[in-house]
């Protein structure tokens, strides 16, 4: 049969960002996959220098729209280590809740999008009204839906006041009832299971190989989670489990996030009946001592490291973020050639993208591709 | 083992309840306390340390002094987009003012948590977009 | 009774293309309003479905260049033209349809059969990726739906001794006990539609997050309308169908009450279309070639054996 090759994207309605994959096809079948990303680069890592620490915690939020508490704790925690501060306890107990709730919130998101990936509309809008209770829970806390800017460096911002602690509670419980509902639908509707169910096959040897992260790799059987390997705020005193599933496929991964969420609303109710006293920030110069620092964090959608060198003033020299999602599109094209072109969305929906994560640093040269080391690219800024 | 038409009770039940869409504009829902929305300034407490502006993330405040008789301050109704100019008389304490920039403004209120005479606060007013062709550019 | 010579009332107004194109409207109406409403939204108001269409038409028709452009314009015509040329057919007021003869039930299926065809000829006409994939998807899926849903209706023809929907529907209507028996092949029949329909979970060939638009990607303004405007009387003339021969038509009786009768029992059909929609994913090729051939096909053969073992007895 002859080969079509269809472009999937930048503009299509199974992205919810732009990005572009080229499909070489044989009837349904994908013979061909190559995986295009950069067109939500907005040059962070350089805005980052030019601003201070302080200013610099909101740009790192916009990143990204459902990893934002996530990238902001990683660079709050990165700034921190460099300036010696000992964040107090109870910051770091916010902290925990909110990125708690962020990935209760990321997942439900993630589980309606899928729904809709599949055509199961149904499943999206019953989702998603239920994601409601979330963003109400980190609105009260935080100001705001989307973006809650609850961190700053040296601590948090907000204090979590005694009525708040009731209004969450509660409606932790309606979240958890209704995600025990999902659990039940994600493994029993015969449609969903007959799509998901053997897509996006990605067996474990691969997964480590091409270096997945996340519940990408935790449903290829593999037990890795940076909230146990490397713990960071309140981690290592938490009691929680770590969810993997032994399928390798889109299902694997389906499971694999809604026990999580189940997961996070334990550990969230932990945090607030155990929330430990005292100040919710320590105050940190402006000037931060030169050094440079590694860290690591449990995003939604996997391992986010930041990487920030800074030279005494109150600037970053140089910041850089490597969000989960990067990590995750080499295995990408390991999926999602040999399957069908039906399956394409929902394989690429399955590692839970975010474009907008991705896209740090990638250049093109006069139309051939090619890489420009630190020095090179100053010199032409 | 799979149970077809798994969703069926809820679905039908969705036939007899209410949605759960909020008829904005009709209906609105109420925000929390510390909901982030519009800044509001307090020139009476404000010393010009022009702390906010070092922190503004987005470059969205300019304070700047103020000499001169009363104030002329162009309102601009959000709902109607109509244009009034409403005039404050000048207290000698008032010594500088504050121009926001709506649009570049990010609503992260590091200004009100910055200022150290506590003069900026965060207000719940999130409808801020405003219609209409008569809404001219501010002369720089 | 035979009467093969509609007048022009009947071709252009009721029931023919006017009241076709109404019914439609109301009919999608009550689809996406019940689908919202299942979902807990709250669903479009009842001229959504007039706006869409007049917008459409308001909207500049753009025919891609390397397009066949006689073969592109024409066809959401004749697409429109066989569903009303098939609701002739299908008795509306009172027990009688427009046009009847012995063998009108093939004719009817004939007829709903070639929107399909258009279909898939309108997206590969358009010369556009998508729009290739979505019509090849078409004609695949016509072969998977299409002979369960002629098997159930031939086995309710078969217990009524007829091939004329009018007369189907008489008989049932005089003995209302035996439409229990064809019960399974309505269900078969109801799926089949939703397949013929390209409905969740059978939307394969227009599957938004992966052919974009499918056949009709390159489609747009009147031609769109047309073609959208075809599939909703499609649906009319399906459920139409389905009402006459598994669940008794009109039951007899004439004039204002035997409409009330149809309109109530071709949105009962709409209703369950909706919940189907509403109730699952949407299923791949494959699959529904398996789930159509390996269990409708033969729910829909034991059905007919049904009907000849009882058409025996009785």
């Amino acid at each position: 049969m002859a080969q079509v090759t269809i472009p999937l994207g930048p503009q299509h309605p199974a992205l919810k960002e732009p990005g572009n994959f080229l499909l070489t096809l044989e009837g349904e079948k994908v013979v061909g996959a190559k995986v295009r990303v950069g067109y939500n680069h907005r040059g962070i890592e350089k805005a980052c220098e030019a601003r201070t620490y302080l200013q610099d915690i909101y740009l790192i939020e916009r990143i990204c729209g459902i990893c934002s508490h996530a990238h902001t704790t990683c660079f709050c925690m990165a700034v921190e280590e460099l300036a010696k501060a000992e964040v107090p306890k109870r910051a770091q107990a916010i902290r925990v809740l909110v990125g708690e709730l962020e990935r209760l919130h990321s997942h439900l998101l993630w589980l309606g999008v899928a729904g809709h990936e599949i055509g199961f509309d149904t499943l999206f809008m019953y989702v998603w009204k239920d994601r409601e209770h979330v963003m109400d829970c980190l609105e009260l806390v935080g100001g705001n839906r989307v973006n809650y800017a609850i961190n700053t460096i040296g601590g948090v911002r907000r204090d979590i006041a005694p009525e708040m602690k009731t209004e969450l509670l509660k409606r932790l419980d309606i979240l958890e009832e209704r995600t025990k509902y999902y659990v039940e639908v994600g493994t029993q509707e015969p449609t969903l299971l007959a799509r998901c169910a053997g897509v996006g096959m990605l067996p474990k040897d691969v997964a480590i190989r091409l270096g997945a992260v996340g519940p990408t790799l935790r449903a290829s059987g593999v037990d890795m989670d940076v909230r146990r390997d490397d713990p960071h705020l309140l981690y290592g005193e938490l009691d929680f489990k770590v969810i993997t599933s032994d399928r390798c496929d889109v299902l694997g991964r389906v499971i694999v996030r809604v026990l999580e969420v189940l997961e996070s609303v334990k550990i969230c109710r932990e945090v607030l009946n155990n929330l430990p006293e005292g100040p919710i920030a320590v105050k940190v110069p402006r000037r931060i001592p030169p050094g440079e620092v590694v860290t690591r964090y449990e995003a939604p959608r996997g391992e986010d490291i930041h990487y920030v060198r800074s030279n005494g003033t109150e600037k970053p020299d140089r910041v850089k973020v490597r969000a989960p999602t990067l990590a995750n599109w080499a295995s990408m094209a390991h999926m999602l050639e040999g399957g069908r072109l039906a399956d394409v969305p929902i394989t690429i929906a399955a590692i839970d993208p975010c474009f907008s994560c991705t896209d740090r640093a990638t250049i093109v040269r006069d139309g051939v591709w090619g890489t420009l080391d630190l020095h090179s690219l100053r010199r032409r800024s | 083992m799979a149970k077809p038409a798994k969703m069926l009770g809820e679905l039908l039940g969705g036939l007899f309840t209410k949605p759960a869409t909020v008829l904005y504009p009709f209906e609105r829902l109420e925000v929390p306390p510390r909901f982030r929305g519009r800044i509001a300034y307090e020139a009476a407490s404000c010393i010009g340390c022009k702390l906010c502006m070092r922190d503004c993330p987005s470059d969205a405040i300019r304070i700047s002094k103020y000499e001169g008789g009363s104030f002329l301050f162009a309102f601009v109704s959000a709902r109607t987009g109509e244009r009034k100019l409403v005039e404050i008389p000048n207290n000698a304490k008032k010594r500088h003012r504050a121009r926001f920039r709506l649009s570049r403004c990010i609503y992260c209120a590091q200004c009100v948590e910055s200022c150290p005479k506590k003069c900026l606060r965060s207000t719940d007013q999130y409808e801020l977009a405003v219609l209409g062709s008569n809404i001219k550019p501010p002369k720089r | 009774m035979e009467s093969l010579a509609p007048s022009a009332f009947s071709l252009l107004v009721f029931p023919g293309f006017l009241f076709l194109g109404a019914y439609g409207t109301l009919a999608q109406w009550v689809d996406r309003k019940l689908y919202a409403r299942m979902q807990r939204r709250v669903g479009p108001p009842w001229y959504q479905p007039v706006a869409d269409l007049v917008k459409l038409l308001a909207k500049e028709t753009i025919v891609p260049q390397a397009a066949d452009m006689a073969v592109f314009q024409l066809l959401p015509a004749v697409a429109v033209a066989a569903a009303c040329t098939a609701m002739l057919m299908v008795p509306v007021w009172g027990p009688g349809a427009v046009v009847s003869f012995q063998g009108d039930l093939i004719a009817v299926l004939y007829l709903l059969t070639i929107p399909t065809a258009t279909f898939f000829l309108a997206g590969w006409s358009s010369t556009s990726p998508y729009a290739a994939v979505g019509s090849v998807r078409a004609l695949t899926q016509l072969f998977s739906y299409e002979v369960p849903l002629f098997l159930s209706v031939i086995g309710a023809a078969i217990l009524a001794g007829s091939l004329s929907v009018q007369e189907i529907a008489a008989f049932f209507a005089a003995r209302p006990a035996l439409l229990a028996v064809n019960l399974p092949g309505l269900c078969v029949a109801l799926l089949a539609l939703q397949g013929k329909l390209e409905r969740v979970p059978f939307d394969i060939p227009h599957a938004e997050t992966e052919v974009v638009g499918g056949p009709f990607t390159e489609y747009s303004g009147g031609l769109l309308a047309l073609f959208l405007a075809a599939t909703d009387m499609e649906m009319v003339v399906g459920a139409a169908l389905i009402s006459a021969v598994f669940l008794g038509g009109s039951l007899g009786l004439t004039g204002a009450a035997g409409f009330a009768l149809f309109v109530a029992k071709t949105l009962g059909v709409v209703f369950i279309l909706a919940l189907m929609r509403a109730l699952m994913a949407r299923i791949r090729l494959e699959q529904m070639l398996g789930f159509c051939w390996k269990i409708l096909a033969p729910v829909a053969l034991a059905q007919i054996l049904a009907d000849i073992l009882i058409k025996r007895v009785i």
